[in-house]
């Protein structure tokens, strides 16, 4: 809201250029900008959403005059009598809680004098009338939004203030016709809606040039409908920002005689009397302040003069006795209701600069446990992958439906009220994400593409659960030294706990296979099949390689890995190199089971030394054993059984030797 | 014999020698100059042999003079024979580029977290986190929002399209970390001090500062007496230790339907001092973050042993703080994973 110095002059004295004004409204929690048209100054307020009184001219007035220690004057309200109206006013349940309806007849519609379009204009409001113009005038000073009718359009000689009909419909003053639902509560005559309450008026009663018989209508609706109203159609007015944050009840009555003496003036119209509809009860509400509490709560000493000087000052009265100041809170402060408010009150116009800055003795804190170890496993994943080259990607947790497919997702749970087709469906791990990044880092000609996510699964199984989900990819020229590039990887990180590695057939990743450890299921890796890559777009002739892993399983058996001291050998070992072609189904671990078995007490370590495709298409292994003895160095000879036995092992496996 | 000329002979030849093998001689060559200039035919031998028949007047002069020479030529080659023992392959080229791959990098969103974090953890803060996938109310009611009021459209949610939990309402993606208040002091007894950092969701259009996902990191504490000078006092640290030594801070009233008091906290602008410049819009502050004691109604919702017991808590956005360090343009950069950005940190 905008308003001008001179207005707020009006009601309040203060000495402070608009900078100073700025700066103290903003330091009082007030947010104010400043500056200057047609030579006059004014400032711009932006609220807080609990603060509506600040919507109004007298709000900021008071803010003002809580921060000068002083009070505002009021602006002057003469009582009018209620008199005899010639129509009938009645509200349904509900509907409103308090409802003015005051006629004036024989105005004369023309223009504002200038003084007042200034200020609406200033404020951001066209002028249209002197009646209009007046309502408008009178909602900046007090907050409370008033709608004036020709009384002539309404039909009936009846106002109803009712929920609307379904199906019926109401052209409002911005030309649009609006369908209305039975939740809407509109004003209407004996035949139709005329206003769409506590948003805006409507066509069929709107005030023109030829207006002689005027119903001012000042009114409290319930906030909660107003906003639905407003949410659903759409429409964000003066009055309903207004009305959906709670107005001044004991405005309403203020506002409208202030207003009916105004268009009078202005208009040369006369007041006949007014009807009313008023559910409102009396708002009381006293909270027992202690003096102290703002040296308890926040180390700050203020007399208590200054505490009651400043609540004045907002317009809260205060009863001291003994140490406990009794705050009234006025009907425009019902946001304030327990003295950690009252105290905020107190220390925002003090000024919270004055709050001393204090370290506190933390007690011993209950929070700890999980949470770490959590924390440190991800921090050595985290390390590790990075040291190999992994860079960390962070991407979107929903994705689309074509990502949904392309990856072959089901059952995943989606948002109700998206934003964009491309963000849907929450996701159960990263691999859309770094595939989109993967396509991203391709399109910029990016070499060396390894990346990793950590992030947690969005799953129906998961609904307020943290399990987090580690994702990488890995790009590489060839498809072995992809999957040893994820192999080194899966040893980094699993390599404390004992692992099984299960093949196993997946739509999505080729070379697909399963990672068990004790017979849980700890995660999963393959290469991703080309027919995907294409339907997501990305076009590349390398080997991508993704690895997932449960990490909130890892963590179950990090938490329970027992480090122990391994005796390191202290003498030098006996080496022996041994080679082999591989027949059928045999694979690496076979072999290494088979040495093991036959190998005899000294044998220590099995390393595979090399790798050798032959040209007529077969595969040959080498490795190298070591044998220790505990006490002593071993001489060549002593281990020639061993080895004797292993090759005989070998041998009887029906495995072809080649060379020792 | 005009010695003093072949004296000075010897030295010119020493001089040329140093000049003509300062940066390398190889061993042969060295050998072969020791056995030429120091050998029995060379000529610093001729010369001892001269000093034998020489003139006894010139004796004493000329026996200085030979074992002088002798000394300079015999320490000459003893340095040559060091800097060869001690010759090595040198790198020619010391600004060739590193191996290829080289260090993953941690997201810059990581990292800032990480060091958010580890400075409260210095403070005496314990890490936690917490589920994406939240309740209304976990995300709303525990935490005094009324879901009917305005102050609500600060908190514009993703619902879930499953249905709701009788006690606890209806699915969503949590549009802050605040959440985690409560789930925390629902499990743990107090006093209690934690640091909540995570993902957040509010259904933003993506654009250069919005994006409907981003982070937060959350911190409260609770503790027998705990005040709002507390709050300062540990905000204040924080920011000495994050952000620079001689930082200040403003705390503005702000509102916050789950902490009353409630401010907003800005630092002074670390480029001008406070004078003002374009990276704090000239004013010379800088906001930072929302903070609060806990509102009274939060504490309603905690489990009895919470009574009697205060608290603060604070809220800040993690790609602010980001952006403003490291003078990044543009929200969308931490979500496109380009190598390109990601290397940078």
């Amino acid at each position: 809201m905008r308003v001008d110095i001179d207005w707020l002059k009006e009601f309040v004295d203060f000495d402070w250029d608009l900078v100073q004004l700025a700066d103290r409204l903003t330091m009082a929690g007030l947010e104010a900008y400043y500056g200057q048209e047609d030579g006059i100054g004014f400032i711009e307020v932006e609220i807080t959403s609990n603060r509506s009184d600040w919507l109004s001219v007298l709000g900021i007035a008071r803010e003002i005059a809580a921060l000068k220690r002083t009070q505002i004057s009021q602006p002057e309200i003469e009582q009018i009598a209620k008199g005899q109206v010639d129509y009938r006013l009645s509200v349904q349940e509900d509907c409103a809680v308090r409802y003015f309806g005051l006629r004036i007849d024989g105005v004369k519609v023309g223009p504002s004098p200038e003084w007042l379009s200034r200020r609406l204009r200033a404020a951001g409001i066209r002028p249209i009338n002197n009646v209009v113009d007046v309502t408008n005038y009178t909602m900046l000073l007090f907050g409370q939004p008033l709608h004036a009718f020709d009384f002539a359009r309404i039909e009936g000689r009846e106002l109803l203030v009712r929920r609307a009909k379904k199906g019926e419909r109401i052209v409002t003053l911005d030309g649009e016709e609006r369908l209305l639902t039975p939740s809407d509560i509109v004003i209407a005559d004996s035949n139709r809606p005329v206003a769409l309450a506590g948003i805006m008026g409507g066509e069929n009663s709107e005030v023109g040039q030829d207006t002689r018989f005027i119903l001012l209508e000042s009114a409290m609706f319930p906030r909660v409908d107003i906003r639905k109203t407003r949410q659903r159609l759409g429409i964000n007015t003066e009055a309903s920002y207004r009305f959906e944050r709670e107005i001044d009840p004991e405005a309403v009555e203020r506002a409208c005689f202030y207003a009916a003496k105004l268009i009078s003036e202005l208009s040369g119209g006369s007041i006949l009397g007014y009807d009313v509809y008023d559910k409102y009860a009396p708002f009381e509400r006293i909270i027992s302040f202690p003096m102290e509490f703002p040296l308890e709560y926040a180390d700050v000493n203020i007399p208590l003069e200054e505490q009651v000087r400043i609540l004045t000052g907002l317009g809260f009265e205060c009863d001291v006795k003994e140490g406990i100041i009794d705050v009234k809170v006025p009907s425009f402060r019902q946001d304030v209701s327990l003295k950690e408010d009252v105290l905020e009150e107190v220390l925002r116009i003090y000024g919270y600069d004055k709050i001393p800055m204090v370290m506190p003795g933390i007690g011993l804190n209950n929070l700890r446990g999980r949470y770490s170890l959590k924390e440190r496993l991800l921090s050595e994943i985290r390390c590790k992958l990075e040291a190999r080259g992994l860079s960390e990607a962070i991407s979107f947790s929903l994705i689309s439906e074509k990502e949904k497919e392309a990856l072959s997702l089901k059952g995943l749970l989606s948002v109700e009220n998206t934003i964009s087709q491309d963000y849907l469906f929450l996701r159960p791990s990263a691999i859309s994400g770094l595939l989109s990044a993967l396509k991203t880092n391709l399109s910029y000609g990016n070499k060396y593409i390894r990346i990793y996510e950590i992030s947690q699964a969005l799953t129906r199984e998961d609904l307020c659960v943290e399990r987090d989900v580690l994702s990488i990819l890995v790009v590489e020229e060839e498809l072995n030294a992809a999957f040893r590039a994820i192999k080194q990887i899966i040893e980094d990180i699993l390599g404390f706990t004992d692992i099984e590695i299960k093949k196993a057939k997946n739509k999505i990743l080729s070379s697909f296979a399963e990672i068990y450890s004790n017979n849980k299921r700890l995660g999963f890796f393959g290469k991703v099949r080309n027919v995907v890559l294409k339907q997501l777009g990305i076009k590349t002739r390398d080997v991508v390689f993704y690895l997932e892993v449960d990490l909130s399983e890892l963590l179950g058996l990090w938490e329970d890995r027992k480090l122990v001291y391994e005796s390191i050998p202290l003498y030098p070992p006996v080496e022996r190199d041994i080679s082999m072609w591989l027949g059928g189904r045999t694979n690496y671990q076979e072999i290494v089971d088979i040495i093991k078995k036959a190998g005899g007490d000294y044998l220590r370590t099995i390393e595979l030394i090399d790798v050798f495709h032959s040209p007529d298409g077969r595969l040959s292994y080498a490795y190298r054993l070591r044998f220790y003895h505990p006490d002593r160095t071993l001489k060549e000879e002593e281990i020639d059984p061993d080895f004797e036995r292993i090759i005989e092992a070998l041998k009887d496996a029906s495995i072809d030797v080649r060379a020792v | 014999m005009d010695w003093k000329k072949e004296i000075q002979i010897l030295e010119e030849t020493l001089e040329q020698l140093k000049a003509r093998y300062a940066d390398r001689i190889d061993l042969k060559t060295l050998e072969e100059l020791r056995v030429k200039f120091l050998g029995k035919k060379g000529p610093i031998k001729a010369l001892f042999d001269f000093l034998k028949i020489a003139p006894k007047d010139e004796k004493r002069e000329l026996g200085q003079a030979v074992n002088r020479i002798k000394g300079l030529f015999e320490s000459w080659i003893v340095e040559m024979r060091q800097s060869l023992e001690y010759h090595e392959e040198e790198i020619r080229d010391l600004t060739v580029p590193s191996r290829l791959p080289s260090l993953g990098h941690r997201h810059i969103i990581t990292q800032t977290i990480d060091e958010i974090t580890s400075v409260f953890k210095g403070l005496g803060f314990a890490i936690a986190t917490g589920p994406e996938i939240e309740q209304e109310y976990y995300n709303f009611t525990a935490l005094n929002i009324d879901i009917t009021h305005p102050s609500r459209d600060a908190f514009d949610t993703f619902y879930l399209k499953i249905p709701p939990d009788k006690k606890k309402g209806k699915f969503l993606l949590r549009s802050h970390t605040s959440p985690m208040q409560v789930r925390i002091m629902e499990a743990i007894s107090p006093p209690v001090a934690a640091i909540v950092p995570g993902r957040v969701y509010r259904p933003d259009a993506v654009d250069a500062s919005h994006s409907f996902m981003f982070h937060q990191i959350e911190g409260f504490l609770v503790d027998k007496a705990v005040k709002f000078s507390h709050l300062k006092g540990v905000l204040l640290e924080f920011a000495r230790r994050y952000f620079y030594e001689d930082v200040k801070l403003r705390f503005r009233p702000h509102y916050f339907p789950f902490t009353e008091p409630s401010a907003e906290v800005d630092i002074s602008c670390q480029l001008c001092k406070g004078e003002g410049c374009s990276a704090c819009k000239q004013t010379g502050w800088i906001e930072v973050l929302g903070c609060g004691m806990i509102h009274p109604n939060v504490f309603k919702h905690l489990p009895s042993e919470y009574e009697g017991y205060t608290g603060f808590a604070f809220g800040m956005g993690v790609e602010r703080l980001c952006m403003l360090k490291y003078g990044i343009p543009d929200i969308r950069l931490f979500y496109s994973n380009d190598l390109r950005f990601l290397s940078q940190f």
